[in-house]
This record gives structure tokens, C-alpha cells and sequence, in this order.
């Protein structure tokens, strides 16, 4: 027996068997022989009788048999391998059989006995079933769709009555549903209920820890109807398991064959099998394989056409569902797939809408570009001018002359240099694989440093080509100030550019290169101005670029670029309409625009180009509505952007900017959708941006922006799940938002952004804790939070936003520290609070107020060594409050009586600090006049007399009536500084005297019902 | 160097292949990768066959192949795919076949040492022109099966041989197999054994424990972590292939 080649061909089924022994199987001895006694007609097992064999299935023989006691009957008689612990399997059928026979379903064929032969091999004895596998006999009884799906129908209500008994079948295939004939009528029926589970299908324990299962070395249910539970995806099968079986049944029903017979699932192993089934998508019934015959007749050719037509949509949807990865998403129920076709069938629309998102694993996708964009922020559309100027420098060279020559070489020196940085510049600055937030620095630097170069250049002359170089700088400088979050700035670049390009095109005006950039300049500062609020200059600027859009466009309709520009600035422009509020007439801008990208879209249909441009209108619409208030409509049009966008999706190597796009409309999606209350459906969405946004993160090198968006993502789920009520799942995604956020905030500390972002995240998570009583780690959460707004403020001094939300931080974290009585913790917040707002007083006063409540915190005095240091604490917080409120007034709180009579404050009126404070402000030495007159041409006219004592100023009129008001404190009204003072009487009028220093016509000012104030009248004579 | 046939020893240790590979200097794992060589060259072959390849450049594919695997020592690389010997054998192979390069590379004859020399001819014999509609993988797979299944008998057969044996084994041999009818009942080889067929049924019995006992362990031999549920998985694997 010397090393011989494998066995000749022809006995695999042999050799199989010399496989078979490799199991840990009992009976090696003939006693039991493994299949090589076979039974025959006539053998008795059990109280049945063998007739014919029916079949062979992976776990044994299917006789037909019969039973004679108690009852005579047809039955069939399923006997089990033998190898197989019989033990066991009676063991769970015992388990089973109790249900299996309360199951009583005119589509389930019953399995009524079980048990084992002389030989111990286990059998079923079941409902026999005369009939051929449902493919088959829709095949061969040539049913249409309509009639496959009215049989199908029955076959889910016989599996949600299983499913009812807490019976899975685990094993659903075309086999294992017979269609009989009974009284003239094609009836479906199941058999092998509950009979897979007693094998050990893969079920509970999964495939690996299933010994029993594999010991065997039976493979229960081929792969293509096994769901991805029993593939291993994960470890628990339940009754969803059987609806994806259904799925892989009716998917072949409505294409010829099971759901993946298309990738050459046959070329792989049992493992890559496996994982096929866990991971592989499956391609919509209208486009599978097996549908699209391409080697059929043209008759055939046009059947399939018509079938698949009829596949196309619903059918498609509702086939998908049933087959979803994730069973959270397939149907619930067996009769929630019944219903649907049901409504298929009578043409009612079907609950299974576009299918969740799936996206393609595998091979890298080209990288491109991806305008990439934050939750709900309209994206900013920055035209990057083009920086070669066309402009020869026609000028200089007509005056050209031999004498020049020595000054024409070192011209062309001058322009091979400026072309050199020219393209450099625009290469390094403009390349999309330095787009991303990593290179910003970079860019920004290099900008920086080419200005001067400019300059410099601008020392020989000044040419236009320069000045249109340096506008170009300037954009792109003011691009990047704008990304890193230095707002002035880019606004001051920008304008300088315009400036520049405005002063080009004055004196050029058939210049088309100085009119476009022209046009790019305004728009970009249409959007900067709107980041920083300026609404109305935004839509300025915004209207002024267009403008010279359209006309550039009409100038030049064969250009192209100008055709497209003009078209995109107009999407422009009604989002600067949105943003300033006006909202009628940005919808009704962007609803033309849509029109105008439907009809192109009629014209050419299967442009992928003006696909993908009509999704994106019906995107911005979609926001532009929804920020309007129109919630349902928005969501609406946006859900119609990503089913497109889903759809531009399903190609083979979907390129990243389409992957970038759906997750930006789904994510902005899923915004309005929790604004509109759906927080389930926002949360769908959400997690199919989620989806996309892993996949883009790892399939780009620069991928910055994409985290950041991740992180907004998370944020938002985080929200979502909050509404819901859902706590611990919220937490957990603001954990993971704050993980990628805070990563971005290293990587990029002069993006404050993230700081800032990181913030509201620390913010949420501290109030989640706090809402709970965890008051420990909301105080953690809320120190962080003001942390980091230390850092965004500092950064950027400027932004409101920021210093708002670290007003509100410091509250936060002082609300915490007073419900955990620390009072140490309130006073040092109410001074790192004042000095945070060194400059506001109005914060000074709110950090008085904190400290003074410090006071309803700490027990006055006691003897005792408590009670002292309680007192150190009082005093502390009371020489504290003082100081801030004395801050207040040097910064200029106009109204000192309102604040010290503040309510809150009472706790320190008595104390002697507190006082003075209150009699400094009353009487500004020299500040406010003693005495003046005024002229009243009212009731008692003439010239009135005002003269003030103390803190009463008497008003004497020309009849001698004399008036008196009370003084209430300074004042600071339109910007002057004075008295305010009340009249002591009846009606409570108030009145204004400025003070003595103030410059120009003095007036005598009122305050009206409405809080206004008014002029009374002129004041002379001030003294 | 001797034509080699398919050992009829147990495979080497894959586990042990991988750590010499790892660990060991070069002549070592070169010595370690001949050993696999020798072993599982015919699937290759096969593979390669069925690929397109005619019979002497299906020969150049798979020495070049050898080459490639102690020329890029892939198998010290910590990675997954060398959980199996088969899918680590496969996945390299198509990659090599796969690129361009290295194939032509291998195909100019005369280049390098061959690492052993492959009997060919027993090979052509043995399959003729792969059955066409099998897909190379398959084919690769289910000749992997067919020599582990042989090698294993070899195994056996050796083993029973030392024991003394071979001539009992001779005649039971056929019995082995669960699946297929021995010529003749077990009362002629009874008869011929000079025992009761009680007896011959024992002796056949104990002669497939053993076997079932070879056969796991060359499987494991090709795992770099068995355990009972991998090498029933992976004989599970090998069924399915038999049955494709």
C-alpha cells in the first residue's frame, strides 16, 4: 500500500463515507451499522409498517408507511441516521412533541409519534403528504405571480400558528413545503415542524457549541434558506429566524432561484458559505440572476422583461424586508409578511417602503471628493476661483520694445516664478487630498506666507494679474480662516479679494475671468456674513453674486461652467433666503429649481449626473421647509432625496461623495425627524448614517471631516434616545460622540469647534446623571464641560455662542454643587465665574447672587469648632458678593438700586459693605446736576424748576405746584449716564436726568406705559 | 531527489511548520515548507490544472509556487488565514496564480531548484481532464479531501502492517467503509481469516475506530488550534466537498 493518488472518480459518495467515520459516532460495529443494513419494504418500526421510500433527506430515509393500530392510516415515516444519540433526540422531541401536538393548522402537516426501533435509531412518523416541492409545482403548473403569492400566503399563517405555539421550525425550505392537491385545490402544507429542532438544527447554541449537531455530520437546512442568526451572526435564533426563511422561499418563488444563486456561492467553502449568509446582500428579486435570462428567446426575453416589471417596487421591497441581515428590521411577524403581500395583491400601498440602507462591503472605492457636511447646516458652497488667469498681460506686451529686451527676459523670469507659485499654490492648496481638516494648517500657512510674496511681486508694478493672483490668495486664505473657525478673518480676507476684483472689473469690465471671480468672492461672503449673523448683508451679497451669474451666463451661454455656476448660486440663494428668514421666498425659489431639475431629468433619465442633482434639490428643499417649520413636508422631500441617492447607491462600487451625500441627507433626515417627534425614525436614520460613516472613515486617509460628522451623528442619537427615554443607550452614544470628538479637539486644537461640541456632550451626560441623582459624576461632567468652554472661549473671545453656553455651564455645575450642599465649590464657582466674564456685569451680579445663596447653605454661628469654620465660610461669601456687586458698578451697571434690591441679595442687606454699596450709588458726587429748568409747553406751561435734596428732587411749576421724586438710582439710558428718578404720588411716573458730563442737547427723558422712553423736554441751566 | 510519492506518514504539524517558520533559521524553514510540499502538492496541482494550465506548466505553477512561499517566508506572518492549512494553501495560491508576475516568473522553465520532483504523470493518470463543472476551488478542495482520505489508509495500512497485520488488513480493508458493499460476505473473509464472523465483525469495528482516529489527527495536523468541533467542522467541509 505504497502512497498512491487519491481514489479514482466516481466513488465520492464512497469516500464520503470514509469521512463519515471520522465522527465521534457510536456503533463502529456491525452491530449497528452505519446505513449498510438497509430496511426494506415490509419492516416493521415501531407500530408502522415500511411501504416505500419517499425520499432521502440530510438526516435520513422518508418512507411512506403505514399504521394499522389504533387507526388505519397512510402516514410518513421519517427514520433517522443511525449514529445519532437517539437519546438525545428524543429527549428534545419529548420536549417538542407536547406543542407539536397541540398544533392543529390545515397548512401544517402534524407530526403525531416519535420514538425508536428494535435498534434504538430514532423515527417520525408524520402527516403524509402527497405532494412536490412548492418551486416545483409553481414551475411546472406555469402559476404567475399573483398565483405564487396566493399560494405563499397560507404558508406564512401556518408558520405565525407554530410561531403562536412557540414552535420554530428552523428548517423552512422549498422541501419542506409541500403542495398537495385536495379536492381540487393546490394546498400548501409544512412538514417538519419541530423535527429540525430535535436534531439540533442550528438554533439556540449557534453552530459551534452545537456538538450534537456536528457530531452527526448532518448539515441541517442547506445555506441558502438558513437565516443569519443560524449562520452565526449571532447567538440566539427566534421566530425572525424562520421569517428570513420565508423570505429565501418567496424570493425563489418569484425568481426561479434562491436568493444569492448569483455570486458563485458554490465556489466557496462551507465556511465562506457561512459567512455569505451573515454578511452578503442580496440583490433585489427584480435584478437577480436568475430573472435576467440572457440566453433565453425573445419571447422568453420579453416574459422576463414583463416579470421582472412586475417585481420592480413593491414585491422587491417587500421581499428585502423579510430577507434583512439585521432582524430587527425584517417583519415581525410571519402575518405581517402576509398582510403586506396581501395588499400587494389588492395594488393597497405595502408597509415594507424603501428598504433599510444597505451598503457594499469590499473592495476600496475610488476616494473623491465629498462636500461633507455638519447636521442640518446647509452646505457651503465656496467656488474656488480659478487661478489661472487668462488675462494675458496684453498692456505690457504691446509696449514692448527692443530696448526693452533685457527687461522682457526678466519679465519672463518674473512670470515663469509667479506661474511656479501660482501652481504650486493651487496645487497644494486646492487638492481634494488635502482637503480634509488635517492639512488646514498647512494650507493656511502656505497662504499666509504667499501674501507677502505678492506683495512683494507688486513692488515692480502693479498688474492686474498680480492684483487677480492676490484676490485669489485672499479667497482661498479667507477659505481656510473659515474652516479652522476664525470668522473675522476670513470675512476681512474676503472682503479685501472683493475689494480687489471689484476695482479689476470696473476697469475691465468685458473681462470675464474678473466678473466671475467677482461673482465667487460675493458669494462667499454671502455665506460668511450669514455664519456671523448679518442676514441682511448675507442676502446682499448673495443676490449681488447671482446677479453676476446670470449675467455671465447670458454673456456666454455656450461656456458651460457659467451655465452650472449660475445654476448653483441660485440654490444659493434661496438658502440665504432661508437663513434670513425669508422663508416663502426661498421655497419658492427652490421649488422652480426643483422643477427645473426634474424637467432635465425628464429629458435625459438615465443621466446619473442629473439624478444625483435632482436629489440634491429635493434635499435642499427638503431642509428649507423643514427649517421653515413645515416639518412633515421637509421630511418628506428629503426622504425622497436619499431614496434617490439610495438608489444612484445600489451600483457596484458606489463612489464615496454618493456615500457622503446619503449620509448627509439621511442624517439631516433624521434632525427633523426628531424635531417632528419621531424619534424612532430619526433613529433609523441615524443609524444608517452611522452605517456610512464608518465605512467612509475607514476608506479615506483624510477623514476629519467624516469623524466629525460620526461625532454629530452619535450626538444626535444620543438626543434621540434621550427622548425616548431610553438613558443608558443615550449615555452611550454621547460617550462615543465625546471619544471622536475629543480626538478632533487634540488633532486640531485651533478648531474650537470641537471643544466646543465636546461641551454640549459633557453638558448632556451631566444632566442625564444629574436627572438621576448621580450628583458625583454630574458634577465631573459639568467641570468638564466648563473646561472646555475655557478653551473655546479663549480661542475665540468673539463668539457668542461660546460664551453663552459657558454662562450656562457654570450654572449647570453651580446647580449640582448646590444641591450636594458644597458650598466651598459655589463660592470658587461664583469667582472663576466672574472672572470668566471680567468684563460683563451682569455676570458679576449673577456670581453675587450665587454667593450670597452660599449663605441659606451654611448655619450661622455656633460655639463650636463647626460653627467657626462655618463663620469663615459666611464671611467669605459675603466679602465676596460685595466685591462682585462692587464690580458690577465700576463696570457700569447702570441701575444700582434694582440690583441691590434684588431679592436674592436680601440676606446681605444689614451688613455693613453691603449698605455702603447702596449710598455710594445714590449719590454720585458731581455727577448728577443739583438743579436745572426745562421749558413745558404742556399743561401749566412755562419754564419748571428742578431742584434736588438728598434724594428728592422737587419739580416747581410756573403755577407753584411743586412735585416730588424719589431718586432710584443710576441709570444708564441710550447709551448716557444718569439718574433715574420716580414721582412720588399717585401714578408712578419715571424719569430720566442725565448726568453733567453728557455732551450735546440734554433732555429730560420719561418712560411711557409701553417701556419706552420719550422726551419731555430740554434741560437748561444744569448745575 | 526521488520522485516523490504522497507520504504515506502522517503530515507534518502544520502548527509545527508555522513555528519553525516563525522561529527557526532558514535551511530549517525550508525543510518545514518541503515537508508541506510533499504532502498536499497534488490539490495544488490540481487547482492548477483545472485553471487551464497543461500539464507541465500546472507542474511550473505549483514548484514556483514553493518557491514563493519560502521566498516571502508568508508563512511566519501572524495571520489569520493560517488558522487552516487548506485555506492558507488555497488563498496563496490563487494570489500567486493571481498575480501576473510571479506566474510568469514561474513559468520560465529552468528557474531555481525544483523543491521536489512531482510525479506528474501518476497525477494526470489518476484525475485525466478535470470534470468540467467543477470550479478550480472545488477541485482543489475535493482532492484535498480524496488525500487526506488516502493518506489516511496509507496511515492504516502502515501502522497495522507494523503490528503484523497487513495480511488481515488486506482482507478487511474493504469492510472499512460504511458506504459501499464488500464483494463477497463477511463469512468469506471469516473463512479466510480462520475466525468467527463474530469476530471479523469486531476486528472490523476496531479497524474503523482506528481509522476514524488517523483520520482526525491528520486533520488536526493541518490546524494550527484543533479542537473536536474544528475537526468536525472541517470534516464537514470536506464532505461538502466530496458532494459538490
Amino acid at each position: 500500500m505504497s502512497g498512491e493518488m487519491p481514489a479514482p472518480k466516481g466513488s465520492m459518495s464512497a469516500a464520503e463515507g470514509m469521512l463519515d467515520l471520522g465522527f465521534h459516532t457510536h456503533g463502529l460495529d456491525d452491530d449497528d451499522p452505519l446505513g449498510s443494513t438497509p430496511e426494506s419494504s415490509g419492516c416493521m418500526i415501531g407500530r408502522y409498517r415500511l411501504l416505500e421510500p419517499l425520499g432521502e433527506g440530510g438526516f435520513g430515509v422518508v418512507w411512506k408507511a403505514e399504521q394499522l393500530q389504533p387507526i388505519s392510516r397512510i402516514l410518513a415515516l421519517k427514520l433517522i441516521k443511525p449514529g445519532i444519540s437517539s437519546g438525545e433526540v428524543l429527549a428534545r422531541f419529548a420536549a417538542e412533541s407536547k406543542a407539536l401536538a397541540l398544533m392543529d393548522h390545515p397548512n401544517i402537516a402534524a407530526v403525531f409519534d416519535a420514538g425508536t426501533n428494535s435498534e434504538g435509531r430514532p423515527y417520525f412518523a408524520m402527516e403524509w403528504v402527497k405532494g412536490e416541492a412548492i418551486t416545483n409545482y409553481c414551475d411546472s403548473s406555469n402559476l404567475t405571480i399573483r398565483e405564487r403569492i396566493e399560494l405563499f400566503i397560507p404558508v406564512c399563517h401556518a408558520v405565525q400558528h407554530a410561531h403562536q405555539k412557540a414552535i420554530l421550525h428552523r428548517d423552512l425550505k422549498p422541501s419542506n413545503i409541500l403542495v398537495t392537491n385536495i379536492d381540487g385545490r393546490a394546498v400548501p402544507k409544512v412538514i417538519d415542524f419541530g423535527i429540525a429542532k430535535a436534531l439540533g438544527a442550528p438554533g439556540n447554541e449557534g453552530l459551534h457549541e452545537n456538538r450534537f449537531h456536528t457530531r452527526s455530520g448532518v448539515i441541517i437546512g442547506t445555506l441558502q434558506y438558513m437565516s443569519p442568526e443560524q449562520a452565526g451572526s449571532v447567538r440566539d435564533v427566534d421566530t425572525r429566524s424562520d421569517i428570513y426563511s420565508l423570505g429565501a422561499v418567496l424570493y425563489e418563488l418569484l425568481t426561479g432561484s434562491p436568493p444569492w444563486i448569483d455570486a458563485g456561492i458554490n465556489d466557496l467553502s462551507y465556511e465562506e458559505q457561512l459567512r455569505h449568509v451573515r454578511e452578503q446582500q442580496v440583490r433585489k428579486p427584480s435584478l437577480s440572476e436568475a430573472t435576467l435570462k440572457h440566453d433565453a428567446t425573445r419571447e422568453e426575453q420579453q416574459e422576463c422583461r414583463q416579470w421582472r416589471r412586475q417585481l420592480r417596487g413593491d414585491l422587491d421591497w417587500i421581499v428585502l424586508k423579510a430577507l434583512e441581515k439585521d432582524r430587527r428590521r425584517r417583519y415581525e411577524t410571519a402575518t405581517a409578511l402576509a398582510a403586506d403581500l396581501l395588499h400587494y395583491l389588492n395594488a393597497e400601498p405595502v408597509s415594507a417602503a424603501a428598504p433599510s440602507w444597505r451598503y457594499q462591503f469590499g473592495k476600496l472605492v475610488r476616494r473623491n471628493r465629498a462636500a461633507f457636511i455638519a447636521a442640518a447646516v446647509v452646505t457651503v458652497t465656496l467656488l474656488s476661483a480659478s487661478i489661472i488667469s487668462i488675462w494675458q498681460a496684453v498692456e505690457a506686451r504691446r509696449s514692448r520694445t527692443i530696448a526693452e529686451l533685457s527687461r522682457q527676459e526678466s519679465e519672463q523670469n518674473y512670470q515663469r516664478a509667479r506661474t511656479a507659485v501660482e501652481v504650486y499654490l493651487s496645487n497644494v492648496t486646492a487638492d481634494s487630498r488635502l482637503e480634509g481638516e488635517e492639512f488646514r494648517t498647512l494650507r493656511k500657512e502656505l497662504l499666509e506666507t504667499a501674501l507677502p510674496f505678492y506683495a512683494e511681486l507688486g513692488k515692480n508694478g502693479t498688474t492686474p494679474e498680480l492684483l487677480h493672483d492676490r484676490s485669489w490668495a485672499l479667497d482661498r486664505l479667507g477659505t481656510v480662516y473659515h474652516e479652522i473657525g476664525d470668522r473675522q478673518k476670513a470675512i476681512d480676507s474676503m472682503r479685501e479679494a472683493a475689494t480687489i476684483e471689484e476695482q479689476l472689473v470696473e476697469k475691465f469690465p468685458d473681462h470675464a475671468d474678473y466678473r466671475h471671480a467677482l461673482g465667487t468672492r460675493y458669494n462667499n461672503l454671502s455665506v460668511l456674513t450669514r455664519e456671523v449673523g448679518n442676514f441682511d448683508e448675507s442676502l446682499n451679497y448673495q443676490k449681488r453674486s447671482l446677479q453676476i451669474a446670470e449675467e455671465l451666463a447670458r454673456d456666454y451661454p455656450t461656456v458651460k461652467s457659467y451655465q452650472s455656476d449660475a445654476s448653483v448660486l441660485r440654490g444659493n440663494y434661496s438658502d440665504a433666503l432661508s437663513a434670513s428668514g425669508k422663508n416663502a421666498e426661498a421655497e419658492a425659489l427652490k421649488r422652480q429649481l426643483v422643477q427645473e431639475a426634474e424637467n432635465r431629468l425628464n429629458a435625459l433619465p438615465d443621466s446619473v449626473d442629473l439624478q444625483e442633482e435632482l436629489a440634491h434639490q429635493y434635499a435642499g428643499l427638503g431642509r428649507i421647509l423643514a427649517k421653515a417649520g413645515e416639518l412633515e413636508m421637509g421630511i418628506r422631500f428629503l426622504e425622497k432625496a436619499l431614496t434617490a441617492q439610495r438608489n444612484l447607491m445600489d451600483v457596484e462600487n458606489p463612489p464615496l461623495k454618493m456615500l457622503a451625500d446619503c449620509a448627509e441627507t439621511s442624517h439631516n433626515l433624521a434632525f427633523y425627524q426628531l424635531e417632528n417627534g419621531d424619534s424612532q425614525a430619526s433613529i433609523k436614520s441615524l443609524e444608517d448614517s452611522l452605517k456610512l460613516y464608518f465605512y467612509l472613515v475607514d476608506n479615506s486617509a483624510s477623514n476629519a471631516d467624516y469623524r466629525h460628522a460620526l461625532a454629530l451623528c452619535y450626538h444626535l442619537l444620543g438626543d434621540a434616545h434621550g427622548q425616548l427615554d431610553e438613558k443608558n443607550v443615550a449615555v452611550e452614544n454621547y460617550l462615543n460622540s465625546l471619544k471622536v470628538r475629543l480626538k478632533l479637539a487634540t488633532e486640531f486644537p485651533e478648531n474650537y469647534e470641537h471643544s466646543y461640541l465636546s461641551s454640549i456632550l459633557e453638558d448632556r451626560l451631566g444632566s442625564i446623571y444629574r436627572d438621576q441623582d448621580k450628583l458625583e459624576q454630574a458634577q465631573r461632567y459639568f467641570e468638564k464641560s466648563v473646561a472646555l468652554l475655557n478653551t473655546a472661549t479663549h480661542g475665540r473671545p468673539e463668539n457668542m455662542d461660546y460664551r453663552n453656553s459657558y454662562s450656562h455651564a457654570f450654572k449647570q455645575l453651580s446647580d449640582v454643587l448646590q444641591k450636594r450642599g458644597d458650598v466651598d465649590g459655589l463660592l470658587d464657582v461664583a469667582t472663576r465665574f466672574s472672572a470668566a466674564f471680567a468684563n460683563d456685569w451682569q455676570s458679576q451680579v449673577e456670581a453675587a447672587k450665587l454667593a450670597t445663596h452660599t449663605l441659606g447653605l451654611v448655619q450661622p454661628a455656633t460655639g463650636d469648632a463647626a460653627g467657626k469654620s462655618n463663620n469663615q465660610t459666611r464671611s467669605r461669601a459675603i466679602a465676596l458678593a460685595i466685591d462682585l456687586l462692587d464690580s458690577s458698578f465700576q463696570l457700569g451697571n447702570p441701575d444700582h438700586r434694582k440690583t441691590l434690591s434684588d431679592g436674592s441679595l436680601a440676606p446681605l442687606r444689614g451688613i455693613p459693605g453691603f449698605d455702603a454699596l447702596g449710598d455710594i450709588s445714590a449719590d454720585p458726587q458731581g455727577k448728577s446736576p443739583e438743579e436745572f429748568s426745562i421749558a413745558y409747553n404742556g399743561n401749566d406751561p412755562g419754564l419748571r424748576v428742578w431742584r434736588r435734596e438728598n434724594r428728592i428732587w422737587n419739580e416747581t411749576s410756573p403755577s407753584g405746584r411743586i412735585k416730588q421724586f424719589q431718586i432710584e438710582g443710576r441709570y444708564l439710558l441710550n447709551g448716557i449716564s444718569g439718574t433715574k428718578i420716580r414721582y412720588i404720588g399717585k401714578s408712578p411716573q419715571i424719569f430720566f436726568i442725565p448726568d453733567l458730563e453728557t455732551s450735546g442737547a440734554v433732555h429730560l427723558m420719561m418712560q411711557k406705559n409701553t417701556g419706552d422712553w420719550g422726551i419731555v423736554a430740554q434741560i437748561e441751566q444744569a448745575k | 531527489m526521488a520522485t516523490t510519492r504522497i507520504s504515506p506518514f502522517p503530515a507534518t504539524q502544520w502548527t509545527a511548520v508555522v513555528d519553525v517558520c516563525r522561529l527557526g533559521g532558514p535551511t530549517q524553514q525550508r525543510r518545514a515548507i518541503e515537508s508541506i510540499c510533499k504532502d498536499y502538492w497534488f490539490p495544488l496541482y490540481a487547482y492548477a490544472r483545472r485553471a487551464g494550465n497543461q500539464p507541465s506548466d500546472a507542474e511550473d505553477l505549483t514548484q514556483g509556487f514553493f518557491h514563493y512561499l519560502i521566498g516571502r517566508n508568508l508563512v511566519s506572518g501572524a495571520n489569520p488565514e493560517l488558522g487552516k492549512l487548506r485555506t492558507f494553501l488555497l488563498t496563496a495560491f490563487q494570489r500567486f496564480i493571481g498575480d501576473i508576475r510571479t506566474r510568469n516568473n514561474a513559468l520560465k522553465r529552468g528557474g531555481g531548484l525544483e523543491i521536489l520532483s512531482l510525479d506528474v504523470d501518476a497525477a494526470e493518470r489518476t484525475f485525466g481532464e478535470p470534470p468540467e463543472r467543477l470550479t478550480p476551488h472545488q477541485i482543489f478542495d475535493r482532492n484535498w479531501a480524496l488525500s487526506i482520505i488516502q493518506r489516511t489508509i496509507s496511515e492504516l495500512a502502515e501502522t497495522e502492517a507494523i503490528s503484523g497485520r497487513a495480511a488481515q488488513f488486506k482482507l478487511l480493508q474493504d469492510f472499512i467503509n460504511p458506504r459501499t458493499h464488500a464483494e463477497g460476505s463477511y463469512e468469506e473473509a471469516a473463512s479466510a481469516l480462520e475466525l468467527s464472523i463474530e469476530s471479523t465483525r469486531k476486528a472490523v469495528s476496531r479497524l474503523r475506530g482506528r481509522f476514524r482516529d488517523l483520520l482526525r489527527k491528520q486533520i488536526a495536523a493541518t490546524m494550527s488550534n484543533p479542537d473536536d468541533l474544528q475537526i468536525d467542522e472541517e470534516l464537514m467541509a470536506l464532505k461538502l466537498a466530496l458532494r459538490s
